[in-house]
């Protein structure tokens, strides 16, 4: 780009071609419009919102705007529109599994989900909770995910990616919000919120619920429907509709004044079914239950002197998986995983029960400063401290040892506690986790920006870890960004890979280390103009000491087994043609190996597209319209089934605003063409036990209202 | 700037208002009754978020400056004026925006007023347009980028400009030139964008005004492609240029304005106030930080200071 020559050619062409900046409107909306440049700047100037800021990474940011134009009611609807992340589904609960660049697990310990910054982690199996129960969207003021590692920064388990989820706070502007749907499956949804100031305290409270009978697409087969062929039984619910029902509350308060924040949430889930089984055997009346409730006190301060901001944070969240009635493993009529023990052929005629509940505490205390008063650094660093606790393990059961006679139950007999005794499922314990870390962002040029980051972490269970990332991003151009990363994770290992006792299947492992990953990754931003940008990015990862369940005396047992590699391409770009349409689309590749047996690490897509239309083809009347591809997913090494079918779904969003003054409508309608699309079940020794995979929800039509001033 | 917005909003087209207003009218002459302080009435277009922000952060900053009572009243395009003006008799009208001006002029009022939120500097009114002062700008600008020597501004009509009225004096005292071309079309201005920037180098800016100076998406882009390549300023009065790459721009404090018009507000219950005009000068700045760094110009703690939006690099 040396001089500047603008011949007649390319002056007529930008003559004629080109959106001009609207003025001479008499409407007072155009004025300001044309004051401050547009609609999204006014929120800006006006502290509705503010600007975005990313991390020197991969990463992305959803709005809520973003949120309500497709329709989204859980977060995992906003997720899946991410390049290069795909939810896929564990037969447990149905819940999610976040699947960054091909690095696929069914309990998903790999990322890191936050709220407001504080991971949701749970000790047991390292995700949100086996009652997860989905999270609603209506609180929320925007989702950030980085993918790729995280761990210089956050710490444990941000590893495959991570997603922070922020809810709307108390700025001390005045809103109220109340909506509701209602729609398939007996579908109810309702929230309200408000925010505003209580004297000079500014306030924030939101109330969010959903009941719903759930979807009831169908699986052909199960568990029990293999143990049927050995046993000669034939006890299995299958083909029957997965259990999807649940009803839920999430509620969110914070109270601000001056640098402080108070927060409290809870997340209840209630009556909720288990998808496709706990024990990937369909059962009927099974219902689990989560209250998992949070509190936080923060406190910032950006000048505690010229150069130096301090943010000081404690917080607390205390989980639950609570089973409400008997939890059956195996339905009635089955001889449960025992049928090679000398008491088959007997079969248990309430089915064999196992009632497993998790109760955990989650302490965390940080403090982080950032000093700039070197020139061209800014320097930050911050240390913290994590209690977790696994307070109590209770289970009931009606297989297993009797801890009263020490004899073994049979079928037939009742169902027994056998919390607190030696043959409940998992022991009680405790983590404790110190750490600090460090960062420098140095400006060591115009154009050019490194940030260094180092975090040492202490675990009292097993042990330190260092990982550091780099990042180094040139401003190439006026419009090419190009960012080169590397980064090293790690993810702490689960409760239940290392505390596991008694399981007839599985054994817990208290010499595993963690896992670890490092990460390279080349990305390039390039705004096209006023109004069109694009994303390309290629990343190679190396995955080690996968936690793997091999065989061992007494059953298997966790070890650091595995490896994988993988690499990868994610393609995104924004075009807004004309005002009144935005046109987003996204492609991800990768390909993945597991490098034990040089097979495709299998079940995550190696190929995803998604395209999405935003228009408003009349004044006040949006509508959006998604689809998403999702391709390529091989099976695992060893399991001897077609690869699953590809599918695409397309949903479509139609919306009036101000129908009625502050009311808005809305019809949401999810897989219009009634796809029947699946995620990938689990190969086991024995075959896939649920052999046609797990379905995701047929078509369903949601009508919304919402009010707001 | 985070405010509440805590001022009795009418809404005048709507049956409950209609219903509410004998109580409104009793309770308030009431309390006039036995007051003798002054009473403005803030008039302003009754829009959606986020434009309704814009009007209540200027109304709250009013209400808090003006020596007295005062009402907010959200005017919607079929609301009549002159019944609330009846009802209240203020001492003096604050009206926002050109379509509250419209309503009430179409009302045949006879209470003093204050103009705000408008942009056309032609109103013989008291009051204060949202164009920024030259000197605030240019100020801003000395700031942040005290090696400039040349600004070049391209002007859309010849003839007195209160975009850059005064801008030329201003810059001299400082050591610096400005350079004004005149525009009569966008081809014009393409070709005269195109001279300055053959001729120009890293002490040289562009200003581009809030009308747009002829400016649009394509000329910006190749203005910004070549003061990238020349380590140029650009800067503007219009913040959605700061987020394609120019430097800097202004944008108006709707608080701190809405306090300055209620000051003319009391000036003109002292009957004090000119009737004219005045351009903004309560602004805030919004800097590119992307831009800023490839120019070299390092956003110290003590420029931070200076700055209410940054925009981060990518």
């Amino acid at each position: 780009m040396g001089g500047f020559s603008m011949n007649k050619v390319v002056i007529g062409s930008i003559i004629f071609s080109l959106t001009h900046i609207c003025l001479g409107d008499d409407s007072t909306d155009m004025d300001l419009m044309s004051l401050y440049g547009g609609e999204e700047f006014i929120s800006i100037a006006t502290g509705i919102t503010q600007p975005i800021a990313k991390a020197p990474a991969v990463a992305s940011v959803i709005t809520a705007e973003e949120i309500r134009r497709i329709g989204a009611r859980d977060i995992d609807d906003v997720l899946e529109t991410i390049p290069g992340l795909h939810v896929a589904r564990d037969s447990q609960g149905h819940n999610p599994i976040y699947t960054f660049r091909g690095i696929y697990a069914n309990f998903n310990p790999q990322v890191l989900v936050l709220i407001n910054g504080i991971p949701i982690t749970n000790l047991f199996r390292g995700d949100r909770n086996v009652v997860w129960g989905g999270m609603p969207v209506n609180s929320i003021s925007k989702i950030e995910v980085i993918r790729g590692p995280g761990s210089a920064l956050y710490g444990a388990d941000a590893f495959a990616g991570v997603i922070n989820i922020v809810t709307e706070d108390a700025d001390g502007s005045e809103k109220f919000e109340a909506g509701a749907r209602y729609g398939t499956y007996n579908t109810k949804e309702y929230w309200a919120s408000k925010k505003g100031l209580i004297g000079n305290v500014a306030f924030y409270a939101s109330l969010e619920g959903q009941k719903t009978d759930g979807f009831n697409e169908k699986i052909g087969s199960d568990a029990q429907s293999v143990l049927d062929q050995y046993t000669f039984t034939n006890a299995s619910l299958a083909p029957g509709s997965v259990n999807m029902q649940r009803e839920n509350y999430d509620g969110r308060l914070e109270f601000a004044y001056k640098g402080f924040i108070w927060r409290a949430g809870i997340q209840s889930r209630n009556n909720a079914g288990d998808g496709a089984g706990v024990a990937e055997a369909l059962s009927v009346d099974n219902r689990l239950s989560s209250q998992r409730v949070n509190t936080d006190l923060a406190y910032e301060n950006k000048n505690v002197t010229e150069n130096l901001s301090l943010k000081v944070q404690a917080s607390y969240l205390q989980t639950t998986q609570e089973v409400d009635g008997d939890l059956i493993l195996y339905p009635a009529g089955s001889t449960g995983p025992f049928f090679a023990m000398p008491y088959f052929p007997s079969v248990y005629p309430d089915g064999v029960i196992g009632s497993p509940e998790i109760y955990e505490r989650h302490s965390r205390f940080n403090v982080s400063s950032f000093y700039s008063g070197l020139d061209k650094h800014e320097i930050g660093f911050g240390a913290g401290y994590y209690y977790g606790d696994l307070y109590k393990v209770k289970e009931s059961k009606n297989y297993g040892i009797n801890p009263e006679t020490f004899g073994l139950l049979l079928p037939g007999d009742p169902v027994v506690d056998v919390s607190d005794t030696p043959f409940v499922f998992m022991t009680e314990d405790e983590r404790e986790n110190n750490y600090v870390f460090l960062q420098d962002v140095w400006h060591f040029s115009n154009d050019w920006e490194l940030t260094a980051g180092l975090r040492y972490d202490h675990y009292s269970d097993f042990g330190d870890t260092v990982n550091p990332r780099l990042a180094l991003v040139w401003s190439t151009t006026r419009n090419l960004t190009t960012k080169l990363l590397y980064g090293e994770a790690f993810r702490a290992p689960s409760f239940t890979q290392t505390r596991a006792i008694n399981n007839p299947v599985f054994q817990g492992n208290v010499n595993l280390d963690p896992e670890e990953l490092k990460s390279y990754e080349l990305a390039f931003d390039y705004r096209a103009g006023y109004n069109l940008s694009f994303n390309l990015n290629a990343f190679y990862y190396e995955w080690k000491d996968i936690i793997q369940y091999v065989s061992a005396p007494g059953g298997s047992q966790a070890q650091n087994a595995g490896k994988q590699t993988g690499h990868g391409l994610e393609f995104e770009t924004r075009w807004q043609p004309i005002p009144d349409l935005e046109l987003i689309g996204n492609l991800a590749w990768q390909k993945s190996e597991d490098k034990n047996t040089n097979s495709d690490a299998g079940n995550a897509p190696e190929k995803q597209v998604y395209v999405q239309a935003d228009w408003q083809f009349m004044p006040n009347w949006h509508m959006n319209v998604q689809t998403n591809w999702v391709m390529d997913r091989n099976r695992v090494n060893g399991d001897a089934r077609s690869d699953i079918d590809d599918y695409a779904i397309v949903d479509l969003t139609l919306r009036r605003k101000s129908i009625w003054e502050n009311v808005d409508v809305a019809l949401i309608v999810k897989n219009l063409f009634d796809k029947d699309a699946r995620e990938p079940s689990q190969n086991s020794d024995l075959g896939p036990l649920i052999y046609d995979d797990l379905p995701l929800a047929g078509q369903s039509v949601m009508a919304e209202i919402r009010y707001q001033y | 700037m985070k405010t509440r917005f805590s001022g009795s909003k009418i809404h005048w087209g709507s049956m409950s208002s209609r219903l509410l207003l004998p109580f409104i009218i009793v309770m308030f002459s009431g309390l006039s009754s036995e007051s003798v302080s002054a009473e403005l009435m803030v008039l302003y277009p009754d829009v959606k978020g986020p434009f309704s922000k814009v009007f209540e952060d200027i109304s709250m900053g009013a209400k808090e400056r003006f020596n007295g009572n005062t009402t907010l009243l959200a005017l919607d395009e079929k609301d009549n004026a002159l019944t609330p003006l009846d009802a209240k008799k203020p001492d003096v009208v604050l009206v926002l925006g050109k379509r509250s001006l419209d309503i009430l002029n179409a009302a045949d009022n006879h209470v003093p007023l204050v103009l705000g939120a408008v942009n056309d500097s032609h109103f013989a009114y008291p009051g204060i347009l949202m164009i920024p002062d030259p000197e605030v700008v240019l100020d801003r600008l000395l700031m942040l980028a005290p090696r400039v020597k040349r600004v070049h501004v391209v002007q859309k009509n010849k003839g007195e400009d209160i975009q850059i009225k005064g801008a030329s004096e201003y810059l001299a005292k400082r050591g610096v030139q400005l350079i004004i071309d005149h525009a009569v079309d966008i081809r014009d201005a393409a070709s005269l964008y195109a001279r300055i920037l053959d001729n120009a180098n890293s002490s040289d800016a562009v200003w581009i005004l809030q009308d747009g100076s002829y400016v649009n998406s394509a000329i910006f882009s190749l203005l910004l492609d070549v003061a990238w390549s020349k380590n140029l300023v650009v800067f503007s009065s219009n913040p959605i240029h700061v987020k394609h790459g120019a430097l800097f721009a202004v944008y108006p404090d709707n608080k701190k304005m809405g306090a300055s018009l209620g000051e003319i507000a009391n000036q003109v219950v002292r009957k004090e106030a000119e009737s004219s005009m005045r351009p903004l000068r309560d602004v805030l700045v919004a800097v590119n930080e992307r831009t800023g760094n490839h120019l070299g110009i390092s956003l110290s703690n003590d420029v931070r200071g200076k700055v209410d939006l940054i925009l981060p690099a990518r």
